[in-house]
């Protein structure tokens, strides 16, 4: 039997089909995110009456929509739903994170609604977990977040300033307001932030990172005017982060947490792995040590970003 | 029918050597590789990933994005760039493929309108490219990047590149029974359909 095949490709083409995962949905100025970050972690916690347990920690989805309304002008929204606590058997269904919405133009955006307060911005802690007895910062630990914020954020080359205040509800939160700005020099980062809670405390901050090549070099200072408190609360950290490889990086700081009097020093190691096919996936073990533990906290795990 | 065979065979093994040139392609840190001249590329490994890839001779397009670490409060989000057709000559070199330096959503926003990528050679120097956003619309969890870049390529964007020979992919089969005119008439037709509007429309006033 004859036979002519003309064969002009060198193979056949096979349409094989590559997702753009966080991107659900893009037209007509409308996009539609789904962000994910999820971990979980095997824990052997500093409290010798905790056993080994499983933890849930950011088990969040986010879903975010951005309009387009023209001349360099964007709405936006977001609905932020976090489930550790729900895997936890704490709570049953998600709790809400974050609801906010907004308008965007160019450098300056202004939202309205459940958010992250400006001070949150600050520190440069680097632990997957704090430490026993000690916080991130001093505005981790004074407030960090609000159901009833307004804020404001706004990139001029290399500064980066943000301003949020939340109002005085009905719901018992206190009125607070949050003043965040930071400067990048080359290599050189620095930061201040302000924040002032009715009836609770004054904070203020001071950071600076430093890229070294070989490692970035962080420091952190912040103190804590609190209400009826004789002496002011301070935070201080000292973190160094490595890249061990392309893949793996290592970080490790000193806290220092000074409480109503009580001074409590700790420390922590961790190393992280990211998938060379995938820098969304990531493993991860941190052993840390402090003052206030009953013993050395270590921990395992795995996170999924998206 | 020989004679078309013959020549067809030697065509191919002139573009298949050409192909085959000694050029590289690095990528930085971030940087995704979709696709090279209108083919998805497999740059995925468990432990290892790739990031150096062969390019052939001449003119070559990529399809990439880059995903940025952007530091949101005490964390960090995964954000990409939007997918990017990039065009430029390449001869006998090593390039490396990088982004600038994004730490914002803003920064971010400005890099998809400026598609300013860093192509450099050898010595740090800078390549000439073009760019272009690749058009994709409606729901993206499946996108057919293959199809999309047809459709690109033959859209007169500056960053369109004439399809190369390997993925064109116009295989002609002939059945037993096709006559040697038959065979012909569908690898013109086959030609024909992948022209750009421009193309068919200048190769109809030459047969006039």
């Amino acid at each position: 039997m004859k036979k002519i095949t003309l064969a002009l490709a060198i193979s056949a083409a096979v349409l094989s089909q590559a997702s753009n995962a966080a991107t659900i949905y893009e037209d007509k100025g409308l996009s539609f995110k789904m962000k994910g970050d999820w971990q979980i972690q095997l824990r052997d916690n500093a409290d010798e009456t905790k056993d080994l347990e499983v933890e849930f920690d950011d088990f969040e989805i986010k879903n975010t929509v951005t309009y387009d309304l023209g001349n360099g002008l964007q709405a936006f929204g977001q609905l932020d739903f976090s489930f550790d606590k729900a895997a936890e058997d704490g709570t049953d269904g998600s709790k809400l994170e974050e609801a906010y919405l907004g308008l965007r133009n160019g450098v300056v955006g202004v939202r309205v609604g459940k958010m992250n307060t400006a001070g949150d911005e600050f520190g440069v802690e680097a632990a997957y977990e704090k430490p026993a007895g000690v916080g991130e910062d001093q505005f981790e630990r004074v407030k960090d977040a609000g159901d009833d914020v307004i804020r404001v954020d706004a990139e001029f080359a290399n500064v980066t300033l943000s301003a949020s205040h939340e109002v005085e509800a009905n719901d018992g939160d206190q009125e607070a307001t949050d003043l965040f700005i930071n400067a990048d020099f080359d290599a050189v980062s620095v930061a201040a932030a302000f924040q002032t809670v009715d009836d609770t405390a004054d904070s203020w901050g001071l950071s600076a990172e430093f890229d070294a090549g070989f490692a970035k070099l962080g420091a952190d200072y912040s103190v804590s005017d609190i209400e009826g408190q004789d002496d002011d609360d301070t935070t201080t950290n000292l973190v160094a982060k490595f890249k061990a490889t392309d893949t793996t990086s290592v970080a490790v700081g000193f806290v220092n947490y000074e409480k109503n009097g009580t001074d409590n020093d700790a420390w922590y190691a961790n190393v992280s792995y990211k998938f060379p096919a995938q820098k969304n996936v990531k493993l991860f073990a941190e052993i840390s040590d402090s003052d206030a533990g009953d013993e050395t906290d270590v921990l395992a795990g795995m996170q999924i970003k998206f | 029918m020989k004679t078309i065979i013959t020549t067809l065979t030697s065509f191919l093994i002139f573009l298949s050597s050409s192909a085959l040139a000694e050029n590289k392609l690095q990528l930085g840190e971030g940087v995704n590789l979709i696709a090279v001249n209108g083919q998805e590329v497999n740059t995925e490994g468990l432990f290892n990933r790739q990031n150096l890839f062969p390019l052939p001779d001449g003119a070559v397009q990529l399809l990439v994005t880059y995903t940025a670490e952007i530091k949101k409060g005490s964390d960090t989000e995964l954000e990409t760039s939007q997918p990017n057709v990039l065009t430029f000559e390449v001869q006998q070199q090593t390039l490396t493929l990088s982004a600038p330096r994004i730490k914002s959503e803003n920064d971010l926003e400005a890099f998809n309108k400026q598609k300013n990528w860093i192509l450099t050679q050898a010595g740090n120097k800078a390549v000439a490219f073009k760019a272009a956003q690749l058009p994709v619309s409606g729901f993206l969890l499946a996108v057919d990047y293959e199809d999309a870049l047809r459709k690109f390529n033959n859209s007169g964007n500056e960053a369109a590149i004439v399809p190369s020979v390997e993925h064109l992919a116009p295989t002609v089969r002939a059945d037993a029974n096709a006559t040697e005119q038959e065979v012909i008439y569908r690898m013109l037709k086959q030609w024909y359909d992948l022209a750009s509007p421009a193309t068919q429309k200048r190769f109809l006033e030459s047969v006039k």
